[in-house]
């Protein structure tokens, strides 16, 4: 009897041994540790390890497309050496997803580890109750623009930016120069213009509350007058600019113009010289994330100069950090200062917003104004 | 025969062992019929009644940032007393008027020419009829937004073009627009509601008034519409309090015109944060006083009169002589077809084999990228497709089984006061629109297990938002049934389980098909439920539509519509061949 639970132990501990030498030595072979030294190294080596006790990771966004989240899975497994994690991905809209994970908190099903979000009220009320988990990622340090932009959560998340800008339909406007927003009150533009509709939507409202820390409100008073249309949808307001039903539009994101030129329609974005508003696109880990290493490391990716040179490369976004230059040439282009599809914030004018300030208060006096100069709930 | 007694009768329930089902009293009690009835009844509990009330319990209460909800009456007097919201109600009325009266007059128009006239080329063109059908609305707004944009429509331009007009004819942009796609496409329901009680009718009816020398039309007014007076009335209201939900075509087409409606702040109030699920809900509860009142008028017309077309007897089928007529009848469906069909999927046709859509076809964009991409490239579109399918299929049949045994116990049942109440119950639903029962099913079934199922709870979603459409094509068949033949079979003999196999069923194939097939389309098309409930793995087309449509131009949406119209066209064709409908017309 002796023997044979001797025997047993012996057996357990040798697994356990073998088990442990072979997960060093698979987290050694992940090409990321090739990279890095010293503490650093360890510190990845150990969360890749943990990754791979967990398994599974789970992420959602409103950014990301569904061909990005399959790229930059391949891609992360690969650098990090994960190659057995199964990935889960959810792309909805924001709102979507912010009521699925609410309702998730409250009954103690939290579905997902990491989420993408342009929802600066969201994360902040996260915070506020507890529900984010706080890292600093070693990327961070490279987010100070975001920083000084009030863009950034202490600690809970850094920000890339959500920039609904100008954006103009070449085919249509030719090279007309567009330096100002009181450009678009040239009477050449007269009923050519679209807006993004605050009435049901909270972004194009801090769009129009950012702007208005620069414009009076008789310039959007000039701008309903002289015909602007309202439109409620991103996708909507992209394909009415494509079709050239209307030749700029206002609150037009990279990914809207990036959509169109790789349609072929030559759809340029404005960055005009009194600024544009950045929402913040903040990346956070959950706090009762159920894979802690793997969210750590995959936000370590997200913020990483690779991950975002690989999400350019499907669906750019604004970066909240400079970025270097990459060895392909369509990724370059996509950052330059000019004519860049999404140039990183360093490269523009951005309006500063206290984000943490902003309250639901704020929001509902700014879409009242909004309602006011463009007009609501007219019977034609 | 031997005279059996109401009793007896009572106490056979399943004729397998009628002696020892009705030896005891509890015996007596759980026999098949009211074992069936009282699983059905369970089931209607948790598919609607639960999260029915979870959205009705959510209107009143509010959720603050931190701490629990508190109970209140502010989402009501806060949100009726603003002139927004008085705006978007008188909106939201004008077109679910619009829409309604628009759609059932063209679909019990275009049911009663293929049903009981002899119109020319009615086969092709009832497959024709329900093409819209397969389509959302939201797609039909997109496609006649190709067609009808003030500046860039392929309309305008044409029209612009050959007659030198100075400005453009159609603007999709306005009430009239938003009313016009919505009919357009909300006709398919009517006729669909329609045509199985105008193809069950006794023509001996008709001819009865052709031999005292009525005319077709008249005839056609005073006999034949008013025996279809529950399937018409069961359509109206729904479509009515559907087209009041409707969110995609008022969201596209409504900015530029500055229309909102009820759907489009509930839609604010649902998807901005602070999430307002109370107010939303308390808007949404306007809908479901909606539903209450159309049922309550439509059970007050229809309790009095009997609208039983199929007998005891037998009849011999026979169609109605237009004369001439019948070719203003043709003219007439030519010209739904066009707008509903044609148009719209011509559109989204040309638009798919263009890379990019620059307001009309151009030679210079044409290209296969948009379908080789859906095709062969797109991630979800095999997946989606497998996941339509199940859920269409098997979810379509649960709804089916359990509508066929809830209109039983609605109209044949002996308690009236149950049978209003199940009547009722199971048609609630309709009037809470999908992006509220998305939320009231997530929160009423979150805690459960049944959240690790996303397969399961989409189906019961769909089974919940759905089962008032398939129970009131049901009961409109079975409405015009005389209950004289399962009673007489009973009395036969026969028990319950038996003469609804030998005799309910048979008689109300064609109902049940219709409804089974439309709860297939319906199933596959939902999309607010499911852009909420699912996830990656168990993402239905409609979702892998809504991602395609954020992240694609217009030619990737149109060709992946147009795969979904072919799928839900070869679905219709397969229904047809299995379910032996050569006679109806779904």
């Amino acid at each position: 009897m002796k023997k044979r639970l001797s025997c047993s132990v012996g057996m357990a501990v040798l697994l356990a041994v073998t088990f442990t030498l072979g997960g060093t030595a698979r987290a050694a072979e992940a090409p990321i540790l090739k990279e890095l030294k010293g503490a650093e190294k360890a510190r990845v080596a150990k969360l890749i390890e943990g990754a791979r006790k967990e398994g599974n990771f789970s992420w959602a966004t409103n950014l990301a497309p569904v061909k990005a989240a399959k790229e930059m899975e391949k891609a992360f497994k690969k650098l990090y050496g994960l190659p057995k994690v199964k990935f889960r991905f959810a792309n909805r809209r924001s709102g979507t997803l912010i009521k699925r994970f609410e309702q998730e908190i409250k009954a103690n099903k939290l579905s997902v580890d990491v989420v993408v979000l342009a929802a600066a009220s969201w994360l902040h009320s996260m915070k506020r109750r507890g529900n984010l988990m706080k890292y600093v990622s070693p990327e961070d340090k490279h987010y100070s623009l975001a920083e000084k932009a009030n863009m950034n959560g202490d600690g809970y998340w850094v920000s890339d930016a959500q920039i609904n800008t100008m954006a103009v339909n070449r085919d249509l406007a030719g090279n007309v120069k567009l330096t100002s927003w009181y450009d678009l009150l040239k009477p050449e533009f007269k009923g050519k213009v679209l807006v993004g509709d605050a009435r049901p939507s909270e972004t194009y409202t801090l769009w129009y509350k950012g702007l208005r820390e620069r414009l009076p409100k008789s310039y959007f008073q000039k701008l309903s007058a002289s015909g602007a249309g309202v439109m409620a949808r991103g996708s909507a307001q992209r394909r009415s600019l494509m079709a050239g039903e209307y030749w700029l539009g206002t609150t037009i994101m990279a990914r809207h113009n990036w959509i169109a030129k790789k349609a072929g329609v030559k759809m340029d974005p404005i960055y005009p010289k009194e600024g544009v508003v950045a929402l913040p696109i903040g990346s956070v880990i959950m706090a009762k994330a159920k894979n802690p290493n793997m969210a750590k490391l995959f936000v370590d990716y997200w913020r990483s100069v690779r991950g975002h040179h690989m999400l350019l490369n499907y669906n750019p976004l604004n970066s909240g950090r400079p970025l270097p230059p990459h060895k392909d040439e369509k990724i370059n282009k996509l950052i330059l200062a000019k004519d860049g599809i999404a140039p990183p914030i360093d490269k523009i004018n951005v309006i500063p917003t206290d984000w943490s300030k902003v309250t639901p208060a704020d929001v509902k006096k700014w879409k009242a104004e909004f309602i006011e100069v463009f007009g609501s709930g007219t019977k034609k | 025969m031997s005279s059996v007694s109401k009793s007896e009768l009572e106490a056979r329930g399943d004729g397998a062992s009628p002696v020892a089902s009705a030896s005891t009293p509890g015996g007596r009690f759980f026999n098949s019929e009211n074992s069936l009835k009282l699983g059905s009844l369970g089931l209607l509990t948790i598919l609607a009644i639960l999260p029915v009330s979870v959205f009705l319990y959510s209107a009143f209460v509010t959720h603050p940032e931190a701490g629990d909800s508190i109970f209140t009456f502010t989402n009501f007097t806060k949100n009726f007393s603003t002139s927004e919201v008085f705006d978007a109600s008188l909106n939201t009325l004008i077109i679910a008027l619009g829409t309604s009266i628009f759609s059932c007059l063209t679909g019990v128009s275009l049911a009663w020419f293929h049903a009981r006239t002899d119109m020319p080329f009615r086969r092709p063109l009832e497959a024709l009829t329900l093409i819209p059908f397969f389509l959302s609305s939201f797609l039909g707004a997109v496609a006649w937004w190709a067609l009808a944009a003030p500046r860039t429509g392929i309309l305008n331009r044409w029209m612009i073009d050959l007659f030198g007009l100075s400005a453009p004819p159609f603007n999709i942009y306005s009430m009239t627009g938003i009313v016009m796609v919505m009919a357009l496409f909300y006709t398919p329901y009517m006729y669909l509601f329609t045509i199985g009680s105008l193809n069950r009718m006794d023509p001996a009816l008709e001819e009865s008034a052709r031999v005292c020398g009525t005319g077709v039309l008249r005839t056609a007014l005073r006999v034949t519409i008013p025996l279809s007076t529950p399937a018409m009335l069961s359509g109206a209201v729904i479509i009515f309090v559907v087209s009041m939900g409707v969110f995609g075509v008022p969201s596209l087409l409504g900015p530029i015109a500055r229309i909102s409606t009820l759907s489009t702040i509930i839609y604010t109030k649902m998807e901005e944060y602070p999430l307002d699920i109370g107010g939303a809900a308390a808007l949404g509860s306007v809908l479901m006083v909606f539903t209450a009142l159309g049922l309550y008028i439509q059970r007050k017309i229809i309790a009095p009169r009997s609208y039983v077309t199929v007998t005891g007897k037998g009849y011999r089928p026979s169609r109605v002589s237009l004369g001439p007529w019948k070719y203003v009848a043709l003219a007439i469906n030519c010209f739904y077809v066009l707008l509903a069909v044609i148009l719209p999927l011509g559109a989204l046709l040309l638009a798919s084999f263009n890379r990019a859509w620059l307001g009309g076809f151009r030679w210079s964009q044409l290209s296969i990228y948009n379908w080789a991409y859906v095709l062969f490239e797109y991630e979800y579109a095999i997946q989606a497709t497998k996941n339509s399918l199940i859920l269409g299929l098997v979810g379509g049949f649960i709804t089916v089984v359990l509508c066929t045994f809830l209109a039983m116990v609605i109209l044949r049942g002996r308690n009236k006061r149950l049978s209003g109440a199940v009547d009722y119950l199971s048609t609630l639903p309709i009037g809470v629109p999908g992006l509220i029962m998305g939320m009231a099913f997530l929160i009423t079934w979150i805690k459960t297990p049944l959240y690790g199922f996303p397969m399961l709870l989409l189906m019961m979603a769909y089974m919940t938002r759905y089962l008032p459409y398939g129970l009131r094509t049901i009961s409109s068949v079975l409405q015009s049934l005389s209950s004289e033949l399962e009673e007489s079979a009973r009395i036969c003999g026969s028990s319950f389980v038996a003469t609804i196999k030998k005799i309910t069923v048979p008689l109300l194939r064609p109902g049940i098909f219709a409804a089974y097939l439309m709860l297939f389309i319906m199933f596959i098309r939902e999309l607010p439920v499911s852009v909420l409930l699912a996830t990656e793995d168990s993402a239905p087309m409609a979702v892998a539509l809504y991602i395609l449509q954020e992240n694609e131009a217009l030619g990737v949406v149109a060709a992946f519509a147009l795969v979904q119209t072919a799928l839900l066209l070869l679905g219709t064709i397969v229904f047809r061949k299995l379910g032996s409908m050569e006679e109806l017309s779904v």
